[in-house]
Order: C-alpha cells, then structure tokens, then sequence
C-alpha cells in the first residue's frame, strides 16, 4: 500500500513538475492592428518535445483565476525548424493591462503582462531603431534599455539576424526577452512586456513570410502566410498612424512592390487623417548617408512624394548603421529639398551592427554621427520630441518604474546618455505645421550643451594615513598592504544658471591601468589636498565604477544617483564634495593623471537650460 | 569586345608588374615573401620606405570591416570607443584608433612596434586606378580587402564649433574628407618614419 502511495505522490509532483515547465518560450507581444482592442501573443516551441495544445491564459486583472483561455493558438514554422505559436486576442480594452501565461499541454510558462494602447488622446513614449543582426552584447544591452525605458511599444526595422537562420532568429526571440521589466504585482513576480511592430530587413530577404511565421503578422487577415503580411498600417489611439514598409521586394517581387505602392497610395489618402501624426518605418533609406551604400533606393524614394503629399511626418529608416536626423524635407527629384514644413527622417539602424561612416552631406541633413543606438520617442498632440540614446550607457541608466509609467506617459529614466546633436541638443523637438507636416520646434526646444570641466583638487589618500599629491593619483586595493583611494573635485562656477544636467561622465587619463574594477563614490565631507583622510572616504553612494583596462582616455558614465549629485551640487540642494575612485577588490592598481600634470581629470556634464528663443 | 580583351590583358599585366616592383609582402613576423605567396600580414612601399598593414577578412584585430573612431589616447583628442572592431578574443567591441594602434604594436605585426595612423598624404600615395569599375582604388594584388570606404589618416583639425575632426582618404571616390573624429570609419595602419 505504502509502495502505492509512494507511486501516487510521484505521479502527482510529476505534474505538478511538468505544470511548472511548459514547452514553450520566447514570449512575444505584436501589433498589427487595431492595438487599442487586439494584440498578437506569439511564442516558440522548445527543444524537441511533442507538445501539443497551446493557448494563453489571459485577463485584465491579477486574479488569475478570473483568467480566461484562448483557442488553441496557430502553428507556424519558420525554416522548416522554429516553431511558433500564435494567438490573436479580440476584444480587449483600450489603455488596459492584460495579464497572460503562454501554455501548452504540458503546463505554462511565468506571468507577463503588457497594456494595450490608448483610444483616448494620451502622451506616448516608443522606442524605434533597428539593425541588431551581428553585435549580440549591444544587441542585449539595447534590449535592456527597452526594459529600462518601459515604452508603450518598439517598431523594429529591420535586419534583426545577420543570416536568418532558424537557430539565429531562435536566438534573438530569446534576446529580446531582456526588454522585459521584471514588475512584482501584489507579491507576484511578472514581467511586462512591450508590443513590437516588426519590420523586413535585407538580411531577411531570404524569407519574408518570417513576418507572419516568426511574428504572427497577418495583414490581410487570410490565415496563411503571405508577402503581403509585410507592409501594414495601424492607428495608436487617434494620436499616431503608423505604417511599416518592405524595401526589399526584388526584381521577381515586382507585382508585390507595386502593390505595396497602390496599397500606401490609397491608404494615406484614406486614413492618414485618423490620426494626428503619420509615422513609417521600413529598413532601406532613401538616401543612405554612407557612401558604403547605393546613393539612392529607389523603392523608398518612390513613396516620398505621397509621403509629402498626405503629410507623413515623420519616418524612421535603417540599413546603414549610423545616426541621423533630417530638417523637413519634400522631394526634388532625386534629391530632398529643405522645407519649413515636410517630413523629418531619422535612423538609420545601429542596434547591434558595426557601424559605418557617415561621409555624406546634404544641406537637408541636422546632423549624423556614428554610434550604437537606439530612439526614444515621445508624442503628443502638438510635439514629437526625439532622444538618441547611446547603448554604451544603458548600465548607467535607470529602470522607470511601473509606478511613474502609470503616473506619466511621457516619464523617462535618467543616467543615460544622449547624442549631441548639432544645432539640436539632446532632444530634437518637432511640432505640427497648420497644414499638418512637420515643422522644428524652434521655440520651445531645449537646446543640449556640454561642458568640461578639469578637476580643481585631487589626492591619494592611503589606509597607512599618508597622503600623496603629485603627477599621479593612484588607488589600489593592496598597495603593499595598504589601501589607496584617489579623491577628486572640480568647480561648478562655469556652468550656467539653472541648468538641468541630462548626463554626466568623468574621464581619466590612465597612465598605468589595471584589469580591476574600480567603483567612484560620492564624497560626504568636505576634504583639500592637504587634509584629506583615509576614514573620510567610506560610506558615499555609489555613482559609477570602471575597468581602466588600457592607457589613454577611460571614461565613467555617472549613473542615476550620480547625475543627481551632480544636479544637487548645482542648485545648492548638495554640498560639492566630490567624488572618490576606490578599488571593486583588486589589487591591481590603477595610476592617472593628477592636475599638477597638466592632464587633469575632466568632469563632463550635458545639460539644457531654458531658454524663451 | 574580343579586341580589347588583349588590351585590358596587357593592361593588368603591366599595372602587375609595376606592383611588383613597388610592393614587397611580409609576414607577420616580418619575413619577405615573393608577390606570388601568401598569407602576407604587411606590405613594403619600396618607394616610400613605408610599411603598411594588410587588412584581411578572418575576423580579428585586423579584419577589413572593423571601423574606429579617432582618438589620440596620449593627448586625450578625439572621440574614444566609438567604432566596431573584433577583439583579440573574437567578441565584436567599441574601439578607436588608440585602440587598433595599441595591439599592433603589442603583437608587434611584422616586427614593427611604431603602427600608427598615416598622414593623408601617405594614405594617398596608394591611391591607384586600376581601371576596372568597381574596383577600390589601390592595387588589390597587393591590397586585397581594401573597401571602396574612407581610411582615417592622423590629419586632425578643429572645426568652426571647436570640435575635433580628422581627414579620412576614400578608397572608392579617390577623395578626401574630414569628418568629427566620433565618426566610424576603417583604418589601415602604417609603420615608419612620418614624412
């Protein structure tokens, strides 16, 4: 009897066990349409199990009981080897979360939940970049800015792998899970995820149906998949109508691409007017600003003249791997023209993918730079306002809060870094023309400016309770027994009034490095270089830490706490102690230039001030 | 068409020739090779004196797509970690010229330790039609995985904002430009004396 007792609770903790492990992963959330009342559950078979029945588990409260089931979700491969499961919910609530598990026969994976767009006029706050097909570790530290940002949703434009392999896509379906905010909700941990707009890319030429197989896209409502999964258009609310386009119908594709066009021809005409803001994304830019690429594409640039025509107002382009921003344009012939009102164009791609150069000028261009990237973007009904976001500074970035996105649409983290773009600033605002193109939001833009400031203090302080003040600043974990710290500090007097730093970074001029990692505190008391103590430089909080692995320039991204020393040192609400360098544990110690060299160490702030031009 | 095959054939042959007597390939530890064998790792400009690095299509320290922005990390000019470039451990990292400088000179590539970034005038003096559309403009043979793209050169300049740019030679167009040092662009290292 005991043996059958025995078999009985092994039985039962067996599916109690396989409960807890569904067969299934890589959850996805994607917009195609109507996204106030639907959205697309995808999500991948894993490994080799033979289950079957998947569904999503779903309702608009924590109370999971309350949950109902889906119909069995719909089987799609893509390349013969990754299979996808897809579900379309109906019906749902505008501007409501909905709370969901993906499931299968045998059992469901972790909670998420995700919220459907607004159907009333409300600031949004998207992200849209593309381009992470080769560089994984800025692939994945893109991802994790998406967590942090927690945007109401992602347009991706496209090559998202380098080879559009089943493994590789495989791969960045499981990636994409680091844009997911883990958010404990009345003690159960879930994680929130954002809708994705997808997008075709060259380097998924090979399969265009990966929009429909891959992501569940399908556009004409047809069941199967089809290239005609690849172009759509869908409204956020009444605020933005958004259209995603395929640059890559090639020569035998050419019925397709005609259809795309007569499809964008009648549509924007018909539609564009539902919202107050048109958008595109596609991958190819009309022109790309690296002479590594064609001059012109000529699919996009046959969509510009019905872009300026039904007042697009703005696109995001990819494929190059660069960052630009465009003035408002209108096309003249092969080329754009400068207008007071046109469509701005921004991009081009750098989520993961070497950079290029951008070697092209045109008079149309604000400005273009080279770097890893992605745009956050934040609309309302009188502005567009763009930030350009450095992936290199996501570590440094906070996490905002499911709280503060509830309580503000338009909240953002702090401690990243933004580009600097010329004549813009950090944020490139732009605002609706009367005849409803987009126009440069000249009065009311924040311009961005940057300073550099050299330290006006510095010293080691050694645990042996000397102190040494020369050419170098040291610190070190085990200086032959002791310990040395280097304290820093500079002056604020140059910067101007008022100003809001928007990100703030330290950089050393490394004369001898060290493979350790090296934390920066803020100072608490105040310290010169003659008095300073060992015992006063415990107990700040933590701002930033480095690996000044080589010699030469290393720079330290001051995180959330560290830009809002920064900011409490300038209104006067923080004393300006400084800051200390001090040792994560190693005891390979790391030597810089003090500023009796002449090489000071530099404190770097971006910052706005208002201004009334 | 079939009269002007010769033609392009003595054409090839004689810009071949004149390579050769030009270009003298090394290897990485600096060993001569005779223009017919490979892998070579540098190039000898028996005009110049100079010798500069081959770029090569194995992902590494010295693959042909790796782009850099430009930073002198002595003085702290430039625009650090802005680029692409494979590491010694094959993972894809920001990088700069200091950067690139650096490990050539620690592998000692060729066993030269004074890699550093050509003049524009250096990097000019490889400039070559070789006549054939499509082609990048030096001599492949010598050259091969040279991108029709601009090289950076250690032609630095400050610009009306007081920012920092330098000039980079296109091996497609033939031209030069100058662009922010935070641009990301190739680089072909150079060893021997500046001129």
């Amino acid at each position: 009897m005991k043996v059958y007792r025995r078999i009985g609770l092994l039985c039962l903790g067996l599916a109690l066990a396989s409960q807890a492990e569904a067969a299934v992963k890589n959850v996805r959330i994607v917009w195609e349409a109507n996204p106030s009342s639907e959205a697309i559950i995808g999500f991948s078979r894993s490994g080799s199990a033979g289950s079957s029945g998947q569904y999503v588990k779903y309702g608009s409260s924590t109370t999971e009981s309350s949950w109902q089931n889906s119909a069995t979700a719909i089987k799609r491969t893509f390349k013969s080897s990754l299979d996808n499961y897809f579900v379309r919910l109906t019906g749902l609530t505008a501007n409501t979360e909905y709370y969901f598990r993906a499931c299968d026969s045998t059992g469901c994976t972790e909670p998420y939940f995700f919220r459907t767009a607004p159907s009333a006029p409300q600031g949004l706050t998207f992200i849209a970049g593309g381009d992470s097909r080769t560089n994984r570790s800025q692939r994945q530290q893109g991802n994790r800015l998406v967590q942090k940002v927690r945007p109401h949703f992602v347009m991706f434009s496209g090559d998202y792998t380098d080879n559009h392999s089943a493994s590789e896509m495989d791969t960045w379906l499981t990636d994409w899970l680091l844009t997911y905010t883990p958010t404990t909700i009345n003690g159960v941990a879930y994680k929130q995820a954002y809708p994705l707009i997808p997008t075709v890319g060259n380097h998924e030429a090979s399969d265009m149906n990966f929009m429909c197989s891959v992501f569940g896209v399908d556009a004409d409502r047809n069941g199967s998949c089809s290239l005609r999964d690849s172009y759509y258009a869908l409204n956020v609310g009444n605020l933005l109508r958004i259209y995603t386009l395929n640059t890559e119908f090639g020569s035998s594709q050419a019925n397709d691409r005609t259809a795309q066009r007569n499809w964008l021809n009648g549509d924007l005409p018909a539609n564009g007017t539902s919202a107050q803001w048109r958008l595109a994304q596609y991958h190819k830019p009309m022109f790309p600003r690296s002479s590594s690429k064609p001059a012109v594409h000529q699919i996009a640039l046959d969509w510009a003249q019905v872009f300026y025509d039904y007042r697009m107002n703005l696109v995001n382009e990819s494929d190059t791997h660069i960052a630009k921003y465009t003035k408002p344009v209108r096309p003249n012939g092969s080329d754009y023209q400068e207008v007071s009102a046109g469509t701005v164009y921004i991009g081009e791609g750098a989520w993961g993918a070497p950079v290029r150069t951008a070697d092209r000028s045109s008079p149309w261009i604000v400005d273009q730079g080279s770097f890893a990237h992605l745009n956050v973007i934040q609309a309302t009904a009188s502005n567009v306002d763009i930030r350009t976001v450095y992936l290199s500074s996501e570590p440094s970035t906070s996490t905002l809060s499911k709280g503060g996105r509830d309580a503000d649409p338009l909240a953002l983290p702090t401690g990243w870094s933004l580009w600097d773009s010329a004549a813009v600033g950090n944020v490139f605002s732009l605002k609706r023309a009367a005849n409803n193109l987009t126009e440069l939001n000249e009065s009311t833009s924040v311009p961005g400016q940057s300073i550099s400031l050299s330290a006006t203090r510095d010293v080691t302080v050694s645990s042996s309770g000397t102190l040494q003040n020369g050419n170098t600043v040291l610190a070190d974990g085990d200086d032959a027994g002791k310990q040395l710290r280097a304290l820093l500090g500079w002056g604020l007097t140059s910067v101007p009034a008022g100003a809001t730093v928007q990100s703030a970074s330290i950089k050393l001029n490394v004369v001898d490095p060290s493979s350790g990692s090296y934390n920066l505190h803020a100072m608490n008391s105040s310290w010169s270089e003659t008095t300073a103590t060992y015992a006063q430089t415990s107990g700040g909080t933590l701002i930033g830490s480095v690996v000044p692995s080589s010699n030469g320039s290393a720079s330290i991204t001051l995180n959330a706490a560290g830009v809002a020393m920064v900011q409490g040192w300038l209104n006067g609400s923080m004393v300006n102690h400084g800051v200390v360098l001090s040792s994560g544990g190693s005891s390979n110690g790391v030597d810089f230039s003090s500023r009796e060299s002449g090489n000071a160490a530099q404190l770097l702030l971006n910052f706005t001030v208002p201004t009334t031009r | 068409m079939q009269r002007l095959l010769p033609l392009l054939a003595w054409l090839a042959c004689t810009a071949a020739a004149a390579d050769e007597s030009r270009y003298q390939k090394l290897t990485s530890q600096g060993t001569t090779l005779p223009p017919h064998l490979g892998p070579w790792a540098c190039i000898v400009d028996k005009q110049t004196g100079l010798v500069w690095e081959n770029k090569t299509d194995n992902e590494g320290t010295h693959l042909d797509a790796a782009t850099y922005s430009w930073f002198d990390a002595a003085s702290g000019t430039g625009k650090a970690k802005s680029g692409s470039c494979i590491n010694t451990r094959l993972q894809v990292i920001p990088c700069d010229s200091s950067d690139l400088i650096a490990q050539a000179r620690r592998e000692r590539w060729c066993q030269r330790s004074d890699w550093r970034l050509p003049s524009a005038a250096e990097l000019q003096g490889l400039l070559l039609d070789t006549g054939f559309i499509g082609n990048p403009r030096i001599a492949t043979g010598f050259f091969p995985h040279t991108g029709r793209f601009p090289y950076w050169s250690a032609d630095l300049r400050q610009n009306a904002r007081n920012e920092y740019e330098a000039r980079l030679v296109h091996f497609g167009s033939g031209q030069s430009l100058w662009l922010p040092t935070s641009a990301a662009a190739r680089i072909r290292l150079v060893a021997g004396p500046s001129r």
